[in-house]
């Protein structure tokens, strides 16, 4: 009998150390490719992705994590795509979220009607249903807020005239989440109608609640969790978050949205202090989340959806630039400015992953809806292009810019003009 | 005069206005109080061709020295001169 035991202990801690072995594999291989991107000067989500996809079950490294360790990748992505929403809600207070909200809201609007439209109409033309349609028109409405704002400070573009109006265009998209992630939910948990309606007023009220009180009574959150101690206070906001996130979870309203309320509620000197402690934790949690939607796609399947894939990108790019265009143009910019801040805003990433990533787990756990297989990978696609491509423009665009402008600053030497 | 100030959701603040001569100067006030001195482009006001960080003590030279270049003796000054003469050969 103890012999068995022993035995059985023996195995346990062997198949514990052989997940520690194919965690730290998976782990330390997107450390290499996360310093890839940062030598190459892009957004590491596409790597990760691309990781995903290698590692997958049909894919030219498959990993056999065993069941513990894909359940702590399952878990891990699902954590990472709460503290994604939780740090995006850290990144703005809800009164910056507010103020000129109706100044900006035109723009807005016609963000997401030119964006969202061509996904929806994609999802609809490939016969893939109402739900599927809806999900695509989040993944090519939303913009990387990641992407840009890091490709905007790299750049120098921050002092720009035409940047006010691309971080009002993103604001008001993550505003917009807060509402879209929630009716995604119901619309993927297959609620009767009446019960969807209801978690979505549930999820809207609480929007609601949250910003009345974040900006009435500014800093009660952040009093109520603040910690000088950093350990404390990470825990703490952890803590809080993954409890709203799992409530919110509990009653059919997404958990990425409590988390990003969360966020929101927390604001001033604590918000930041927050975000400093938990951005290597997301960082982590992230990559595993964009390894794991990349894990439930075929490698092959990519080649399949490819053209239509690339249809879709250059589709929505072109309609990002003129959303771009007409904003800037409204904000009293020039034409230069008009492309730039176009071009700006082109990249697709995590929340466009956070969107498909939702609607295909939720296919894959309940038979509510059926989903077409090549959704995933078609969303994969899309955003390995764009958030690759969308960069790469911007600084194609800037590297024109300054060619003619070397000449005329030579001219003016010769000169002795200045 | 008129100084444009912006809000900058994430990011910060800018403050900018143009000079009599018709070039744009501005200030980006970042949230973890950095900030950056930009200049916009002589040919495109929208664009900024030169920012330069600044730490909290070298915006207090700077804004001493535009406020008024203060003497080499002035006890006042936290700034350190070295004064090259016309004359001397300078390094």
């Amino acid at each position: 009998m103890l012999n068995v035991d022993a035995a059985l202990a023996a195995a346990a801690s062997k198949e514990s150390s052989g997940v520690l072995l194919q965690l730290g594999l998976v782990l330390f291989g997107l450390g290499l490719l996360g310093l890839l991107a940062h030598r190459l000067k892009v957004s590491p989500v596409p790597l990760y992705l691309l990781a995903g996809l290698a590692f997958g079950e049909h894919g030219p490294v498959p990993l056999t994590v065993g069941e513990s360790g894909r359940e702590f990748i399952a878990v891990g992505a699902e954590l990472g795509a709460v503290l994604l929403l939780l740090m995006l809600g850290l990144e703005y207070a809800a009164d910056e979220l507010l103020a000129g909200l109706r100044h900006t809201a035109p723009a807005g609007v016609m963000d997401l009607a030119l964006n969202a439209a061509p996904g929806a109409a994609l999802a609809l033309l490939l016969g893939w249903g109402p739900v599927a349609a809806v999900a695509l028109a989040g993944v090519t409405y939303v913009s990387s807020s990641g992407i840009v704002a890091k490709l905007l400070s790299d750049l120098g573009h921050l002092g720009n005239r035409e940047t006010p109006t691309v971080i009002a265009v993103l604001v008001f998209e993550d505003l917009t989440m807060a509402g879209f992630l929630p009716v995604l939910t119901a619309l993927v948990s297959g609620l009767s109608v009446f019960a969807a309606t209801m978690s979505v007023s549930v999820a809207l009220a609480a929007v609601v609640v949250v910003f009345i009180v974040a900006i009435r009574l500014p800093g009660t959150l952040a009093r109520l969790v603040f910690s000088p101690n950093d350990e404390v206070l990470l825990l703490r906001v952890l803590g809080l978050t993954l409890l709203v996130g799992g409530l919110a979870g509990l009653a059919n309203v997404s958990a990425t949205v409590g988390a990003f309320l969360v966020g929101v509620a927390l604001s001033g000197p604590i918000a930041r202090s927050t975000a400093e402690l938990l951005r290597p934790l997301r960082d982590l949690f992230a990559a595993v989340f964009f390894v794991f939607f990349g894990l439930q796609i075929q490698p092959t399947r990519l080649i399949d959806v490819l053209p239509v894939a690339v249809a879709l990108a250059v589709i929505t790019a072109g309609t990002k630039v003129a959303t771009g265009w007409w904003a800037a143009s409204r904000a009293g910019v020039g034409r230069g400015g008009r492309l730039r801040a176009g071009v700006a805003l082109i990249p697709r990433g995590e929340f466009s992953i956070v969107i498909a990533g939702l609607t295909t787990a939720a296919a894959a756990s309940t038979d509510a809806f059926r989903l077409d297989p090549s959704f995933g990978a078609l969303v994969a696609c899309y955003v390995l292009l764009l958030a690759v491509l969308g960069p790469v423009a911007l600084r194609l665009l800037e590297v024109r810019r300054l060619r003619p402008d070397r000449r005329t600053a030579g001219f003016s030497a010769s000169t002795g003009r200045g | 005069m008129e100084v444009e100030q912006t809000p900058l959701p994430g990011v910060g603040i800018r403050y900018d206005f143009a000079t009599a001569y018709g070039r744009r100067l501005g200030l980006l006030v970042h949230r973890d109080e950095r900030v950056d001195l930009v200049v916009y482009a002589e040919n495109d006001p929208d664009i900024v061709a030169e920012s330069v960080t600044l730490q909290p003590q070298e915006r207090a030279v700077l804004v001493e020295l535009l406020a008024l270049p203060p003497g080499e003796d002035d006890p006042e000054s936290r700034t350190h001169h070295r004064t090259w003469q016309l004359t001397e050969d300078q390094p």
